[in-house]
């Protein structure tokens, strides 16, 4: 029996020995960038949502597009809108094709559109939908687009990653896409040339692409369900690229370690969406607008962005940040202040006991906060703020769920705190506005105790409809400070996309959208 | 008893019995072990190697490994305690009335068992614990669920054999109820069978809620619990591989300290029943 | 024999019955309406109005009972309705998936059998010696541990550290060894031990000692014990390929191997109903099947056994 524990202290050691190094695999094939997800690519349809975003992005291409600094051409050349801010006439490129030889013109454009619309109740998220009123061939290479009133963000989203994007009518089924499609023509940089579902998808540069053509041959997107699986493989030179939001892609801690090793090049984008806490204004604790704001005095936030997020995402002072369009409104930032915090919750009748929690009446001061399961940087956030709170004597319960489940309570309302992400750029700030008032979504739910919900909820639908700036200006701050004042967010940090690559990978850069990932610019450095 | 002169005889055996009560011991006195409290969080401290403050360095929230891992024995081995007792009660419970009373309820309490037993444990327990969500609760719940029948029909089986035996024949025919000859004369004599078969199964029962939390279905945090911890580390392996190693080699040696018990223990009572495929 | 394998084909009827009814109320222990789910996993608003027509079209609206005749009818033929996530048929998913698990699952027994015989054999020839408890100390490790430190060590020790195998997916023959590999090690324990076992004692037996007598060589005397203990082992081993097939879930997700086991997660995250419904069903019903194969083959080596039933 000796023995065999000497065995065991003997594999535990081996164990012991882990530690990294680097084996060289020089024999890469550079035509081809090898991508790793944790998710398979699916159904494509450019007019549906059950695809991977960056995908559809390769394949299908928009009338406009969103820049840093404004929306500016791409399948049209050129366009004008009335004065009424009611007609859009645009220009289209004449040298387009879709992968399949048919010929990209107003006539295409239309039919993409009719199947669009054809599935309204899909799109209700995007007001642009609900608003067009008829949509016109003018002639061969000039679309109009008529609205039923002025809408603001109407350039905007049609530059969007979906659903306005283009696929050739050759592959409509019964003239529609909204039960599937045949096949994915597009007009992009790239063609879906294989697909293994649950493995790897294959796409070829496209030949004919009518712009800049991209500098390498291939993409390979790869599936790769574990992250450590992902990083294994990038460590064994399998893949050569990882990139995402969120940690969905690649751990904080890691991607620290990494661009401290610096074997691999880590790339961040600007910030880009917001990352908050919900305070749902409907519940019992919550309710109080003096609980709410001693709240946003009790986290941390510097700790949660330097000691979580290792400095990789910066303090947000405010909801949106000062960059995003219409919001630079100057509004005062709660900074840490635990005992400002405390002294607000005294106030509002919570007083500490011996046990080192609260009360009011007998009753304790005791607040539940739900995360998503399968995001570990969400659950990691939640035990710090868990502590946080601890620390001013409220006990939070935090409870990590399923995707599904932590949606339904969403449209349930049954959550104190709850997780609430903007989409970011170019979605903010009018699409994450717009989603308030739609009840599935927690942000409704949290905000109907508030006295002016219904104000709220109306102003936002105004003031997608303004068509004179100053005034859309004087809204967006009405609404942004009232929901400051109320307290209805914690705004924690802006978030932003980050990439991991090989050195010899060039042209890694970010599109102002988080879920799209410019393949097309990315190239080997030659030896 | 010559089955504890047995067990006592094998020495490896016997160092198992001592580690187990040892952890046992030390998740129950963990408040006063332990150097920190498991929950404390520390960020400046995050990921911290070994000193004296934090004997075996600190997690992604820079809480001590040690103190979570002292904690960590009340979780886990008290999910794994709770759901094979719970188990086993249910399973002497109705295995008990299958055996006494044959017949029909017999024939219907052993179909049913035959539905839950074909399907497979793990299939089981993740679509139930996909379906209700994770937690402690939920967790014992499934495993129940998954389990109660196997064992069902085993302790009908013990029953039964022991129900043959000539002495109890003798007190039946004596007058003796059913209640009183399976509380005195049967339960004393199968109570060992059951341990072994309870004793082989705990490891797969720590070794499950790990790989729950792989997949982000184990226990709620922050609740300190090794195979919620090992999941944590996994995250980091590639930066900090050692990480891994105190809940691993803790899941490791309790795991293997109770497969192995569990195999002596079949040896010492000569049970014919095989091990249960996990 | 053909009365025998009747009666036994009959007894499954009811069995699978109970099965499919197990297998469809599973589904209604989660507290989220499936109608509002299959809405949400295509980003639709779950309005009030969108929620009642799709109750109406997945026949949520009629009784637990109408629900389970039609679930089970469509079953039999082989429809397990529509996959919430891309709309395709559930049938079509599976079937897709499932020859990668069972070529990780056949991978999976071939390395238990070989190693579990091969292992035995030397623990037979060298009992209660050091290799011997090396050998069992080893194999007992392996099923200490939990299967993913086991399948993330494996990887990076023999695709990064030695960049012998590829780290996962399913691209050539050698992308099966490591998860193979991680598979059996869960399992190989047990057979050791009972195969193991069973030669110790055969190693007593009065044919043994008969044959020493006879002075047989020793590698014969072998044979002839592995011959006896074998058959125990092979109804055990029969059983082990539906335990495989079901316990791949851990493994084909660190590998990236394209089977059922990362079907079923995902569906289970994505509160994909159909999916899970039919996954643990079809499951159960391998598991019978299994069962049934190897209660067959036994009665037909071994007449004695078919009494029972």
């Amino acid at each position: 029996m000796r023995k065999f524990s000497i065995v065991l202290l003997a594999i535990l050691f081996c164990l012991l020995l882990v530690s990294c190094s680097n084996q060289d695999n020089a024999e890469i094939a550079k035509e081809e960038i090898v991508y790793a997800s944790s998710k398979d690519i699916r159904d494509i349809n450019p007019h549906l949502y059950s695809g991977e975003m960056a995908a559809q992005n390769m394949v299908f291409e928009s009338l406009v597009i969103n820049t840093e600094d404004e929306v500016e051409p791409w399948l049209a050349e050129s366009w004008e809108i009335s004065d009424d801010g009611m007609e859009y006439i645009f220009h289209l490129r004449e040298d387009v094709t879709f992968t399949d030889g048919e010929k990209f013109n107003a006539e295409a454009v239309k039919q993409n559109m009719d199947a669009i619309l054809d599935n309204e109740e899909r799109h209700a998220w995007l007001d642009l939908v609900n608003l067009i009123e008829e949509n016109i061939v003018v002639d061969e290479y000039t679309y109009k687009l008529v609205l039923k009133h002025p809408y603001y963000p109407t350039l905007t989203e049609l530059g969007l990653t979906r659903p306005f994007r283009f696929l050739s009518p050759n592959d409509f089924v019964d003239a529609t896409t909204r039960d599937g499609v045949d096949g994915y023509s597009g007009t992009g940089p790239w063609i879906l040339t294989e697909h293994n579902e649950n493995q790897e998808a294959v796409f070829t540069a496209n030949v004919e692409y009518w712009g800049e053509q991209p500098e390498v041959d291939n993409v390979r997107w790869k599936v790769m369900p574990d992250h450590q699986t992902i990083l294994l493989a990038l460590e064994k030179g399998e893949i050569d690229l990882i990139f995402g939001s969120d940690g969905d892609m690649i751990d904080l801690d890691s991607f620290s370690a990494l661009e401290e090793q610096g074997k691999y090049i880590t790339e961040m984008s600007e910030p880009i969406a917001s990352r908050a806490i919900l305070l749902n204004s409907n519940r019992p604790i919550t309710k109080n607008v003096d609980v709410r704001e001693a709240l946003q005095y009790a986290i941390d936030k510097q700790s949660i962005a330097d000691g979580v997020l290792n400095g990789t995402e910066s303090v947000a002072p405010t909801l949106l940040s000062s960059t995003a369009p219409y919001s630079d409104l100057g509004l005062e930032a709660r900074e840490y202040n635990p005992d400002k915090a405390s002294e607000l919750l005294d106030e509002a009748g919570w007083k500490l006991d011996d046990s080192g929690y609260r009360y009011k009446d007998e009753e304790k001061l005791e607040l539940s906060l739900y995360y998503n399961s399968d995001n570990a940087q969400e659950k990691t956030i939640s035990e710090y703020i868990q502590h946080d709170l601890r620390e001013i004597g409220v006990d939070l319960h935090i409870t990590g769920e399923q995707k599904q489940a932590f949606l339904d309570r969403q449209k349930s309302g049954e959550f104190d705190l709850q997780y609430s992400l903007s989409w970011g750029t170019p979605y903010d700030p009018q699409s994450y506005l717009s989603s308030w008032r739609i009840p599935a979504h927690g942000d409704y739910q949290a905000q109907i105790g508030l006295d002016r919900k219904v104000w709220l909820d109306e102003t936002i639908t105004d003031l997608m409809i303004e068509n004179d700036e100053a005034e859309r200006e004087a809204m967006y701050d009405e609404v942004l400070s009232y929901i400051h004042d109320e307290s209805v967010y914690i705004p924690l940090v802006y978030s932003r996309t980050k990439a991991v690559h090989r050195p010899e990978l060039q042209g890694v850069t970010f599109n102002v959208s988080q879920y799209e990932i410019p393949f097309e610019k990315m190239y080997f450095e030659a030896e | 008893m010559g089955t504890l002169n047995k067990l006592i005889q094998n020495r490896f055996a016997m160092i198992c019995i001592i580690f187990l009560v040892t952890v046992v011991l030390t998740g129950f006195f963990a408040p006063w072990l332990a150097p920190h409290n498991p929950v404390d969080v520390n960020v400046k401290e995050k990921l911290a190697g070994i000193s004296t403050t934090y004997p075996m360095g600190t997690d992604q929230l820079g809480r001590c490994i040690l103190s979570r891992l002292l904690y960590g024995i009340r979780t886990t081995v008290l999910i794994a305690f709770i759901t094979m007792a719970a188990t086993i009660i249910i399973g002497t419970l109705i295995g008990g009335i299958a055996g006494l009373f044959r017949g029909k309820i017999d024939e219907i309490i052993m179909r049913i068992c035959d539905i839950f037993m074909s399907f497979p444990s793990e299939v089981m327990i993740l679509a139930i614990i996909g379906m209700m969500g994770p937690g402690i609760t939920n967790i014992i719940i499934a495993s129940i669920i998954a389990k109660w029948a196997w064992y069902t029909r085993m302790i009908r089986s013990i029953v039964i054999k022991y129900t043959d035996k000539n002495y109890i024949q003798f007190a039946r025919v004596s007058g003796f109820s059913r209640w009183h000859i399976f509380r005195k004369h049967i339960m004393p004599n199968a109570t060992g069978e059951i341990a072994v078969l309870a004793t082989l199964d705990i490891g797969s029962v720590i070794l499950m809620i790990s790989a729950l939390s792989f997949l982000g279905l184990g226990v709620q945090a922050p609740t300190p619990e090794w195979g919620m911890m090992l999941s944590e580390a996994k995250n980091v392996m590639i930066i900090h591989p050692g990480l891994m190693l105190p809940p691993g080699i803790a899941i490791l040696f309790v795991v293997a300290a109770f497969n192995f018990l569990g195999d002596s223990l079949q040896d010492a009572y000569n049970v014919k029943h095989r091990k249960r495929w996990r | 024999m053909k009365r025998y394998i009747i009666k036994r084909l009959l007894s499954v009827i009811p069995l699978l019955i109970g099965i499919s009814f197990l297998a469809f109320i599973l589904i209604n222990l989660s507290e989220s309406d499936p109608a509002e789910v299959a809405l949400r996993v295509n980003e639709i608003t779950p309005t009030d109005e969108a929620v009642a027509q799709m109750r109406e079209e997945l026949g949520l609206d009629k009784s637990f009972i109408e629900r389970y005749l039609t679930w089970v009818t469509s079953s039999i033929k082989g429809d397990f309705g529509n996959s919430f996530i891309n709309n395709k048929p559930v049938i079509n998913e599976i079937v897709q998936a499932l020859p990668a698990t069972l070529l990780l699952a056949l991978v999976s027994f071939i390395i238990i059998v070989v190693i579990s015989v091969s292992a035995s054999i030397i623990c037979t020839i060298f009992e209660e010696s050091w290799i011997d408890r090396t050998i069992r100390g080893l194999v007992f490790i392996g099923e200490a541990m939990p299967g993913y430190w086991i399948g993330l060590l494996l990887m990076w020790f023999f695709s990064i550290k030695l960049n012998l195998l590829p780290t996962s997916g399913m691209t050539s023959w050698a992308s099966v060894i490591l998860p193979g590999v991680t598979l059996a090690l869960a399992y190989i324990s047990t057979y050791v031990r009972l195969l193991r076992n069973n030669m110790v004692q055969n190693k007593s037996e009065n044919f043994v000692l008969y044959a020493k007598a006879r002075g047989m060589k020793k590698r014969i005397i072998l044979k002839r014990i592995f011959k006896n203990s074998l058959q125990t082992t092979i109804t055990a081993l029969g059983m082990s390929i539906p335990k495989l097939i079901a316990g791949t879930v851990i493994v084909e997700n660190i590998f990236a191997w394209p089977g059922i086991g990362r079907l079923s997660v995902a569906a289970i995250f994505n509160y994909d109903y159909p999916v899970i419904q039919a996954y643990v069903f079809l499951m159960a019903v391998l598991f019978v099947a299994c069962n049934l194969l190897v209660d067959i083959v036994t009665a037909m080596l071994d007449p004695r056994m078919r009494k029972e039933v």
